[in-house]
């Protein structure tokens, strides 16, 4: 592969002479282009002749000849893109970094650099930390040669710096170009799941998991977008499936407990959760959830001894404290159960759970126009809760599962 | 009314549409193989350019359209089953479902299983409420399942959503009969033939009202076909059999007259012919129906049939010859289309037992009185299992066989690659087959240079199933399978792959010690024992002398070990294993020799400091416990077990600080170690944050639930953070474990 067109600079281009050379190489006839081009500069010096001579001895594996050629191409031209595109090729085959870096700067200054040569300087950038100067690159790959790996690269530097938005739009993008790829679908999953969009996660990784089935983040995930939705019994499906196909770990049994407590089942949720404890005795989400499992089963010191070690570890905990809240109402105090409850609410304003148990607090504490309140808001966001559902049993069908 | 033929739908005057038409694949068979093409070609572009995403979903593109091509021509071809796999597997290969969901409740359907079909259907239905050909495949469906009110009712609602969409008017129409409500089928046939004023269309109708018994409707509507176009195909041979069905011997005769008429027009249609020629010999006119029948035994769909009344009729002319080859030919036929037959099993058996009885008086009349008998006596069998009598009239005779299967059944064949020949059948076969094979293949490539061993081996396998010949499959699968570590899987692919190529010195190592891994020992000494690199390769060596020893050949491998050590004093690895071997023993001095001749070997030699540091741990030598093990993590940092132990030494050696740092850092890679869990716990309760390490000592109890040492420091901690009753638990519960194990007091 030549690469770039040579130099355009220059008395010669566009010569007979050159272009007989240029067929020359092109025709995989190296040694003979070589002759021909230094008869030609030994006659008139030129960009175009040194850059295809360059071109020449760097087909003949003679890479430091070559680098010299395109340098002094380079010179010749200063303006042209190709010689230093060629020199900077070249100097990575001589693992000559550094001056490939320098080189390569300078010639994307001049033009879009061929594909290769952006991907090796988008990785170097990348290397060096300037993500900007990467992205850059990343984005010519991208546009100009509909490169997959680069909007994925795009996507994660998107994600890093928070902007989940164009992470989500490189990551469409990709989609478009690869739509049955894996890694760009587990992105985007992940990344619509970071950004609260459950359904579209759900769009990508229920082909996901008939595709990959051997694949358990693919399944945990699966049930943790399922379980943002209220989809409760398939979110347990794709959870047990993914405890199946790998060893346990903490976050996926901590999401089983949560998607058996969605469904009342709180005995085994104990156990689920009891066992992520094991391997990870320090989460607050798994305490606060065996909290819940517990208060469920009417085992109410032990869930206030839960959800107390729950919010020693983190204060603001919304499960924890409507776990507290509710083993308070239980007990008539109800007080400090709509404390509790109003930590809930603060902590996570679209839980229709918390607002249902504050209004049922501020009604037996006398004050209606609260509890009404509360109601209005805990319907508003139990209609949020449904039409997500709706939704999703739409995309999927009948139900949530895929086939 | 009641439905008097299978609900075959005759689909074909209005336009068929199933996969490869717009229906199930809304790409023509030749448009997909060119996306198939076009689809690998991209792939290897992808690969080329470095690509992986887009060559991974364009192999991926390929499966699926490869695999929907293989189902195509596996069902045109007959073989349902194997369509059905190849459709099944479309689900299961890219994000698009819908075709191969919608061609395999069509296969569903076609085997009987349309209940099955219709809970997929809705899967398809449900997501895209407005997908009009998933519907309609969900109204034939229902249709199958007789749920006909809900198909008529789905039926209904997409004349709504299409109103000029014959097919389903005419499906409507169908539905309507079968509800037994003919006034709406009439309308619909009225609409139908609104849009299509054309004889063909008549003919249709006439010919569905027939099937459904309505011999009035059926007149009117093939009269009415005639006076349009008195040459339409088929009219008089439809108003012949509606003469047949209606009336029976009593209009024998009207219905002749229509197949005489329908052969003026088209005097070789093998199904008038066969109509008429019958009719001819149930009135006794031999002679003329002789050509008939011969006509229609050559080129007519039921050439059994056709034989059973010529042989008859070679009987009545006194041809007992020809009625024995006719016969015999017919009984052949018939048999062997009873064997496959899906139709209604009366119907076969009347016709073996006529067959078995004309053969007989043909056999007898040629005076072969024992073939007689045994003709005579299968003709009884065939007839006790016929449950209605066999003197019916002509027109039930041939009741439940196939008319035209070219253009009046819903046959998957007649549906699918419409027009393909046999053999361009067979070939798309293995055209997608090779696709199937290529982008398997280039996909577990990919997984295995990107190290997913597994996975790649899972989609070599998947290759394997259509093709276990193709070129380097069976040897990619069985190093993928290695690399994996799914010993017992890749030893079969291996042992074949060696087999192909007996000279690679390799790959029998790789199989030997695949069998090693898998205990078979004897095996893997079998394959070892020639080889050539054991003298060379001391890894090799030992992993023959292990072979020995377990396969029950201790004194050779006494003698390969001696020699391994004579022959590689040098082997610093072998000196290790030997040291660890005393060290179990607790011969620390034969240990700590070999260890250090390790060392001096290879200071770099695994396990050989963290072996050491064990034992000065043991010996109470903290100090030099502590150097030796800080020396294995230098070189292996990932070391869980002396990372463990330098914990524990540090612990030892009142360096908490560190321990914890080192003892989180282990945990979170592996959570489930429950002697970390345990210290970290230990560690954290003597450094007073007791809250934090009841956490941690519950989870090493739940671990290990019999290790009394956890008890006890549970206990101690539950006993910090005031929760008394349960530190008294626990306390008895460590003195039940000590006193298990024989031991009266506390740690």
């Amino acid at each position: 592969m030549l690469g770039a067109a040579p130099a355009g600079a220059g008395a010669q281009t566009g010569t007979p002479a050159l272009t007989a050379a240029l067929e020359l190489l092109e025709s995989g006839r190296p040694a003979e282009a070589e002759a021909a081009l230094r008869r030609l500069l030994a006659a008139a010096d030129g960009a175009a002749a040194r850059d295809l001579l360059g071109l020449a001895l760097s087909q003949q594996g003679r890479l430091e000849e070559a680098r010299a050629q395109f340098a002094r191409a380079a010179e010749l031209a200063p303006q042209a893109a190709a010689p230093r595109q060629h020199l900077g090729r070249a100097l990575i085959q001589l693992q000559r970094d550094s001056e490939a870096l320098t080189t390569l700067r300078d010639a994307a200054r001049l033009g879009p650099l061929d594909r290769d040569l952006a991907r090796w300087l988008a990785a170097a950038e990348l290397a060096g930390g300037d993500l900007a100067a990467a992205e850059i690159q990343l984005r010519s790959l991208a546009e100009r040669h509909g490169s997959v790996t680069a909007l994925m690269q795009l996507a994660r530097l998107a994600a890093r710096r928070a902007d989940q938005e164009a992470a989500l739009a490189a990551l469409r993008r990709a989609l478009e170009l690869a739509p049955n790829a894996e890694a760009p679908l587990a992105a985007f999953a992940q990344v619509a799941l970071r950004s609260g969009d459950p359904v579209a996660a759900i769009r990508a990784l229920e082909p996901l998991t008939r595709m990959h089935p051997a694949v358990a983040n693919h399944h945990y995930l699966l049930g943790v977008a399922r379980m943002q939705v209220g989809e409760m019994p398939g979110a347990e499906e794709a959870l047990r499936r993914a405890l199946e196909l790998d060893s346990p770990r903490a976050v996926t049994l901590v999401a089983l407990g949560l998607a058996l407590n969605g469904q009342k089942q709180f005995a085994e949720a104990e156990t689920v959760l009891a066992e992520s404890l094991q391997l990870d005795p320090g989460s607050v989400e798994a305490l606060a959830a065996l909290a819940e499992a517990q208060e469920g089963s009417q085992k109410l010191a032990e869930a206030e001894r839960h959800a107390t070690r729950a919010l020693a570890l983190d204060g603001g905990h919304a499960r924890a404290h409507l776990v507290l809240g509710k083993i308070r109402m239980n007990q008539g105090r109800h007080q400090e159960a709509r404390d509790q409850l109003l930590e809930a609410v603060a902590a996570e304003p679209d839980s229709p759970k918390a607002h249902y148990q504050l209004s049922l607090a501020y009604a037996r504490l006398g004050d209606m126009e609260r509890s009404e309140k509360h109601r209005e808001l805990y319907r508003q966001a139990l209609d949020e809760a449904e039409r997500r559902l709706a939704e999703v049993r739409a995309q999927a069908g009948l139900g949530a599962r895929g086939m | 009314m009641s439905c008097r033929l299978p609900r075959a739908l005759p689909l074909a005057l209005l336009g068929c549409v199933l996969v490869g038409t717009p229906l199930a694949g809304e790409k023509a068979p030749t448009e997909s193989a060119a996306v198939l093409t076009r689809a690998l070609t991209e792939a290897e572009r992808g690969l080329a350019a470095g690509e992986l995403e887009i060559a991974e979903s364009r192999y991926r593109t390929a499966l699926l359209e490869a695999g929907l091509l293989l189902g195509a021509a596996e069902a045109s071809l007959g073989n349902l089953d194997e369509a059905r796999a190849a459709f099944e597997q479309t689900t299961r290969v890219a994000v698009e479902t819908r075709r191969g969901r919608l061609s395999l409740a069509l296969i569903l359907i076609e085997q009987g299983e349309s209940g099955q079909a219709v809970g997929l259907l809705r899967r398809v239905v449900g997501a895209h409420p407005g997908d009009f050909a998933a519907r309609r495949l969900m109204a034939r469906a229902l249709m199958a399942e007789d749920r006909v009110d809900e198909a008529v009712q789905e039926l209904a609602e997409l004349a709504e959503m299409a109103p000029g969409d014959l097919e389903n008017l005419y499906l409507l129409a169908r539905g309507h009969l079968i509800q037994q409500r003919p006034e709406a089928a009439a309308a619909d046939f009225a609409r139908l033939a609104e849009a299509r004023p054309i004889a063909e269309t008549h003919v249709l109708i006439g010919r569905t009202y027939r099937d459904f018994e309505a011999y009035g409707r059926a007149r009117e509507a093939l009269e009415t076909a005639l006076a349009l176009d008195p040459r339409v195909r088929r009219a008089h041979y439809y108003l012949g059999t509606v003469e047949l069905f209606d009336r029976g011997q009593a209009l024998l005769e009207s219905a002749m007259r229509h197949f005489e008429q329908e052969l003026e027009l088209y005097p070789d249609d093998p199904l008038s012919n066969l109509y008429l020629g019958t009719a001819l010999v149930e009135l006794r006119r031999h002679e003329e129906a002789v050509p008939h029948l011969e006509l229609a035994a050559e080129r007519g769909p039921s050439p059994a049939d056709a034989l059973q009344f010529l042989g008859r009729a070679y009987l009545a002319l006194d041809r007992p010859g020809e009625a024995l080859e006719v016969l015999r030919r017919g009984l052949e036929l018939a048999e062997a289309s009873a064997a496959v037959a899906r139709g209604p099993a009366d119907a076969r058996e009347r016709r073996l037992s006529s067959l078995h009885y004309q053969l007989a008086l043909a056999l007898r009349r040629t005076g072969d009185e024992a073939g007689a008998a045994v003709q005579f006596e299968a003709a009884r069998q065939s007839s006790a299992r016929s449950t209605q009598s066999s003197r019916e009239i002509l027109g039930r005779y041939l009741e439940g066989e196939p008319e035209e299967p070219a253009s009046f059944t819903s046959s998957i064949g007649s549906i699918l690659l419409p027009g393909w020949s046999e053999a361009a059948k067979r070939e798309l076969v293995e055209t997608a087959r090779r696709a199937l094979v290529q982008a398997y293949f280039n996909l577990a490539v990919m997984l295995t240079r990107s190290e997913r061993f597994a996975r790649g081996a899972e989609l070599f396998e998947q290759a394997a199933a259509i093709d276990p010949d193709h070129p380097r499959l069976q040897y990619s699968l069985g190093v993928a399978s290695f690399n994996a570590g799914r010993f017992e899987q890749a030893t079969a692919p291996l042992s074949r792959a060696l087999a192909d190529n007996p000279g690679d010195d390799a790959l029998r190592r790789m199989l030997a010690l695949a069998w090693l891994n898998t205990d078979s020992y004897a095996r893997a000494a079998e394959l070892l024992a020639e080889d050539d690199e054991r003298q060379r390769n001391p890894a090799l060596q030992y992993a023959y002398g292990l072979a020995l020893v377990r396969s029950g050949r201790a004194a050779e491998a006494e003698a390969t070990f001696e020699r391994l050590l004579r022959d590689n004093p040098d082997w610093a690895e072998l000196y290790v294993v030997l040291g660890q071997a005393h060290a179990q023993q607790d011969d620390y001095q034969a240990a700590t020799g070999y260890l250090r001749r390790a060392l001096e070997l290879d200071p770099g030699v695994a396990e050989a400091h963290a072996t050491l540091g064990d034992i000065f741990l043991r010996q109470g030598k903290l100090e030099e416990a502590e150097r030796a093990l800080r020396a294995e993590l230098r070189g292996h940092p990932g070391d869980r077990r002396a990372r463990y132990t330098l914990a524990a030494v540090l612990e030892l050696n009142r360096k908490a600080g560190e321990a914890l740092v080192l003892l989180r850092a282990l945990l979170r890679d592996e959570p489930r170690f429950a002697d970390a869990r345990y210290l970290l716990g230990k560690i954290l309760l003597a450094e007073g944050a007791a809250e934090e390490a009841v956490g941690h000592l519950e989870a090493a109890a739940a671990l290990a639930p019999a290790d009394a040492n956890i008890r006890y420091q549970l206990g101690q901690a539950y006993q910090k953070v005031g929760e008394i009753d349960r530190a008294a638990r626990q306390f008895e519960t460590f003195r039940q474990l000590k006193r298990a194990r024989g031991n009266g007091e506390g740690p």
